[in-house]
């Protein structure tokens, strides 16, 4: 260790000679620079040749005039003179955007290109170059390709009339493959399948049109024919196709129809259903209505005695039921459906349920007077239907009139007069029942009321 | 006692600034409760876009119908309204998107395969490093399909009328263009609003006449009324006689600039009217505030005050130059269509009148450069020009240029020059000469000069008679060339200048100071010289006029003082020395 150290010393020395003498030829070569750039800075310009940035006095463009859509552009721009370097600003306003793009030009010739990203959109695109003042214009169009897969039609309404005097419309925009609408002027091919009888051909109902497109779009109507049924729709156009639309023919306004009902004569018991049901129900061409249709029936007895009754068709035909009044008359039953009103259908209710005499009786119990009425028979001699409203009118001794209405149970009804709500003097009790009637007067004694 | 007074001063200034500091920070707390206790208006809750733009009737057109259309559906006319409401939403939300430099709130106006386009449109643009300004100024639309079903409509824009300006990312390359585009357009109702579905540039559209875009009746007859004043070779001329312009740009003294029309006085403009007759001037030069007449929806009240004063001047056999978009500095894009919508409501309703020599249409459009960018204005400039033009074909159009430089700049826009000088007078002769010679055989008129008599404590005062030298020294050279005349800024001494307008004091002092009539109604003695016959030979300035003014009175006395001090302080320190 202690070996080294002059050798180490003599090292350091030699080390710190060594900077100073660097630091001294630093110095002197700084020195150096700048008399040397003093020298330069005093010696006259040099008469080398430099290039001149001379301004641009025109422009040219070349390009194609048509370019398919997609397909990568260049465009060349030629530089009077063609020493000048001037920045070429380039700008294509097209269909979607304004796209600048700047260049230098190299010998006379900036050179521009636009991907496929920038030519994919169709259309005249109006394309500058410009540099300073001076500026000059030219137009290539870009034409879209053939019309590719899918064609989506807009299909409205969806739902028509049958017989022809109605239509939906179909319009389309064939496009290529890169979403522009194809060229003006592409024949667009619609097809509908008609709705046809179900024993007719269906390529009786095949109706083919073609219409050019025109404003980016092509369009057309479909009449309704007498059928009702699906309308199916499909649209082509070069190598494109259309998924199937839908079109709803429904029947026209239906004709005059009947109804009829499962009885046209019944008691008056306000109990009975009577089934109504109508014809099938079908349009001038035979086109049966479709289900749910809806309809109103409206059942008639007198001006203050009117019933509506709404239902659906189902099959083409009305099915709904009517409960029978509990007084005797006749009722006129008429159907419509969006203002064809059917004939006038007719059910007479009869006197009924009760129909013959009504013997009453009473009798004395403790909690008051039991009135019993029956039996209450019908025309056969049957009873009653059980539930039919049996109508009970008494009158106290005061000459007030109540009526109480009771259920008829197995043919006969019965009423309680409660004890604590009699006065002293006659009661008379009238029971009708349908046509049958009845009567009954007992005196009342409150204070003597034994059972 | 000296001391204590010292001390009582000291005290005193504390306590009224900490008076002070206490009445600033109650004020400062309160300013805040009241912040935090008042709620945000209600309405601002609705960001509501009306459903179809207030000026649509002004920036669409709608043709006839086209023929495939008479066979189907009638165009509703709400329909119709909600369509072309959409179609220029749509546009404006395309300029939206370029602004913001990302696709903005696109699918409210467009539905796809539009929509992706106009998305991919806007990214590309902005991701290449390129700034897109886009404004859509009018629209030519005729129907050519409306589905049945009510789903779809088909229509050509025959004049969509674009105005675009792009830049790069250093701001070295800007171009502005205006062009007018033919675009087939489909639009579908979808969720119950409409929106672009298909859009395809057709071809270039008509010429930029803008008379396509008008919906205001212009006159088109061709000879102008004798009254007016027109322009022959290098000269103007009035009924077959030469005009040359001595006129005056005109304020009135208690109500100059933005002022002056919101506190319109009839009687002052008949009595400055009368003072500038008297002056034996024959024209004056007034300033529509752009936003003073209502900017985009220019108000009748503002346009009855306007024909009054050209009916005063007529009267007096005045003319006038009316220098419009005045404080409109801001020309985006974006904010041309309202600028149409200005001259649409004031220019047709003066267009007849006599009294009115030119428009001039706008003052110093190149102090816009800076913020705006020249290639900007110089668009802008020929887009008023034109609408001008169409709207009032015979009156004559010029621009007031701050220098004459810049007014060599858009000779073929103008029917004669107009330059502003404010420099010195060594430089007038030939910078005019010059100006004349790229004026491409034009009329050439000094618009304004001027020199204020503002004298105080600060430097750069100049007095009464100074004003008056300057004056006749340049009046004198500009007689030595063909120009077409001159107007002097200003009539009067302005007893208070808006502080909207300048903020500086010595600006504002500056300003006040530039009339020929004193404050108190007096002369000052450059009103003999802008007289158009006025000799021009004054008696030479006192050589020691410049240092009679109080800033250089001020800066000797200073001087002196210090010298004086400065001996005292040497002469001290050397007897102490000794």
């Amino acid at each position: 260790m202690s070996a080294a150290a002059p050798q180490l010393s003599h090292t350091a020395l030699s080390r710190t000679a060594a900077r100073h003498l660097a630091l001294t030829k630093l110095t002197r070569c700084k020195v150096c620079l700048l008399l040397a750039l003093v020298l330069l800075a005093c010696t006259p310009q040099s008469t080398a040749p430099t290039i001149v940035n001379e301004p641009v006095r025109a422009l040219r463009i070349e390009a194609p005039s048509l370019l398919q859509a997609g397909t990568p552009l260049t465009i060349l721009v030629h530089v009077t003179p063609a020493t000048a370097t001037n920045t070429v600003l380039l700008t294509a306003q097209g269909t979607f955007g304004f796209l600048p793009q700047g260049q230098q030009p190299v010998a006379g010739v900036a050179r521009f290109s636009l991907k496929q990203l920038h030519t994919r959109f169709a259309g005249a695109v109006q394309v500058r170059a410009s540099s300073g003042a001076i500026a000059v214009d030219t137009t290539v169009v870009i034409t879209p390709g053939p019309a590719v897969d899918p064609i989506l039609p807009q299909v409205g309404p969806r739902a028509i009339v049958a017989g022809g005097e109605q239509w939906t419309m179909v319009v389309a925009t064939p496009r290529d493959a890169l979403d522009n609408p194809v060229v003006a002027e592409t024949p667009v091919t619609f097809r509908a399948q008609h709705p046809v009888a179900p024993t007719a051909a269906p390529a009786t109902g095949v109706e083919t049109i073609v219409v050019p497109t025109q404003h980016l779009i092509a369009w057309t109507r479909i009449h309704s024919r007498n059928d009702a049924g699906p309308l199916r729709i499909a649209v082509n156009a070069g190598f494109g196709h259309s998924p199937e639309r839908v079109v709803i023919v429904t029947p026209a306004l239906p004709v005059p129809f009947q109804l009829l009902a499962d009885k046209t004569i019944a008691p008056a018991d306000g109990r009975q259903l009577i089934q109504i049901s109508s014809s099938q129900i079908r349009d001038r061409f035979g086109n049966v209505l479709p289900d749910g249709t809806s309809t109103l029936l409206l059942a008639t007895m007198t001006a203050q005695d009117q019933r509506a009754l709404p239902a659906i068709t189902i099959d083409g035909r009305i099915y709904t039921t009517i409960q029978a009044p509990s007084q005797p008359g006749v009722m006129q039953i008429q159907g419509w459906i969006a203002g064809v009103t059917s004939e006038p259908l007719t059910i007479t209710f009869g006197a009924g349920p009760a129909v013959q005499p009504i013997e009453v009786v009473t009798k004395k119990i403790a909690e008051g007077m039991q009135v019993i009425a029956g039996p209450l028979v019908g025309d056969l001699g049957q009873f009653i239907p059980d539930g039919a409203d049996v109508t009970f009118t008494i009158t106290a001794p005061d000459g007030q009139v109540e009526e109480v209405i009771a259920p008829a149970d197995y043919g006969y009804a019965q009423l309680l007069l409660r004890r604590g709500a009699l006065v002293d003097g006659e009661y008379q009790i009238t029971v009708t029942a349908g046509t049958g009637q009845g009567a009954i007067a007992f005196p009342v004694t409150v204070a003597a009321w034994s059972p | 006692m000296i001391k204590t007074r010292l001390k009582v001063i000291i005290a005193l200034s504390l306590l009224i600034g900490a008076l002070l500091m206490a009445l600033g920070a109650v004020a400062g707390i309160g300013q805040l409760l009241l912040y935090f206790s008042s709620g945000a208006d209600p309405a601002t809750i609705f960001q509501s876009v009306p459903p179809v733009p207030v000026d649509l009737k002004d920036r669409v057109t709608w043709l006839p119908d086209g023929p495939t259309v008479a066979a189907g559906r009638a165009l509703e006319p709400y329909v119709r309204e909600r369509v072309a409401g959409a179609y220029l939403y749509g546009w404006a939300q395309w300029g939206i998107s370029y602004d913001l430099k990302q696709p903005y709130n696109l699918k409210t106006y467009f539905t796809r395969p539009a929509l992706d386009a106009v998305t991919q449109a806007v990214t590309a643009t902005v991701a290449a490093g390129w700034q897109v300004r886009q404004s859509n100024l009018h629209h030519t639309l005729e129907l050519a399909f409306y589905a049945d079903d009510g789903s779809l409509v088909a229509f050509t824009d025959h004049n969509a009328h674009l105005v675009q300006q792009v830049i790069n990312a250093d701001d070295s390359l800007v171009e502005v263009r205006e062009s007018t585009n033919v675009y087939d357009v489909v639009m579908r109702l979808d969720d119950g609003e409409w929106r672009i579905r298909d859009l395809v540039r057709r071809s270039d559209g008509p010429p930029l006449t803008t008379a396509a875009d008008l919906t205001t009746t212009v006159d088109v007859t061709t000879s102008p009324p004798v009254d007016f004043v027109q322009v022959q070779g290098t000269q103007l001329v009035l009924a077959g006689q030469p005009f040359t312009i001595a006129g005056i740009n005109y304020y009135p003294q208690a109500s100059p600039w933005t002022e002056f029309w919101p506190e319109y006085q009839t009687g002052q403009t008949i009595a400055d009217l009368d003072l500038i007759h008297q002056l034996g001037l024959n024209t004056v030069r007034i300033f529509i505030s752009y936003q003073d007449f209502g900017a985009d929806q220019v108000q009748h009240t503002e346009i009855a005050k306007l024909r009054h004063f050209l009916d005063q001047a007529h009267a007096r056999q005045i003319k006038v130059i009316v220098t419009i978009f005045d404080h409109h500095t801001d020309h985006h894009v974006s904010t041309w269509a309202a600028d149409g919508r200005h001259l649409a409501g004031l220019i047709p309703r003066v267009a007849d009148h006599p009294a009115i020599l030119a428009w001039d249409i706008k003052n110093e459009p190149d102090r816009d450069y800076g913020f705006n960018t020249q290639p900007l204005v110089d668009r802008w400039l020929r887009y008023v020009a034109r609408t001008v033009r169409t709207y009032d074909p015979h009156h004559l159009i010029t621009i007031g240029w701050s220098r004459p430089e810049a007014a060599a700049g858009l000779i073929d826009l103008v029917d004669f020059v107009s330059f502003h000088y404010f420099e010195e007078l060594a430089d007038y002769s030939p910078r005019l000469e010059k100006l004349i010679a790229a004026a491409d055989g034009k009329p050439v008129v000094l618009q304004e000069f001027v020199m204020s008599t503002w004298n105080s404590f600060w430097p750069h005062g100049h007095t009464e008679l100074e004003q008056a030298h300057y004056y006749a020294n340049l009046l004198r050279q500009h007689r030595q060339y063909p120009t077409a005349g001159y107007m002097v800024w200003t009539l009067h001494d302005f007893d208070h200048v808006p502080l909207a307008e300048f903020s500086t004091p010595w600006q504002r002092a500056t300003q006040a100071n530039m009339g020929l009539r004193r404050g108190d109604g007096t002369w000052k003695p450059a009103a003999a010289i802008i007289q158009p016959a006025a000799t021009l030979d004054l008696p030479p300035l006192s050589p020691w006029n410049r240092w009679t003014k109080p800033f250089w009175l001020m800066v000797m006395t200073i001087g002196g003082l210090g010298l004086i001090g400065g001996g005292l302080f040497w002469h001290r320190r050397v007897a102490m020395v000794r």
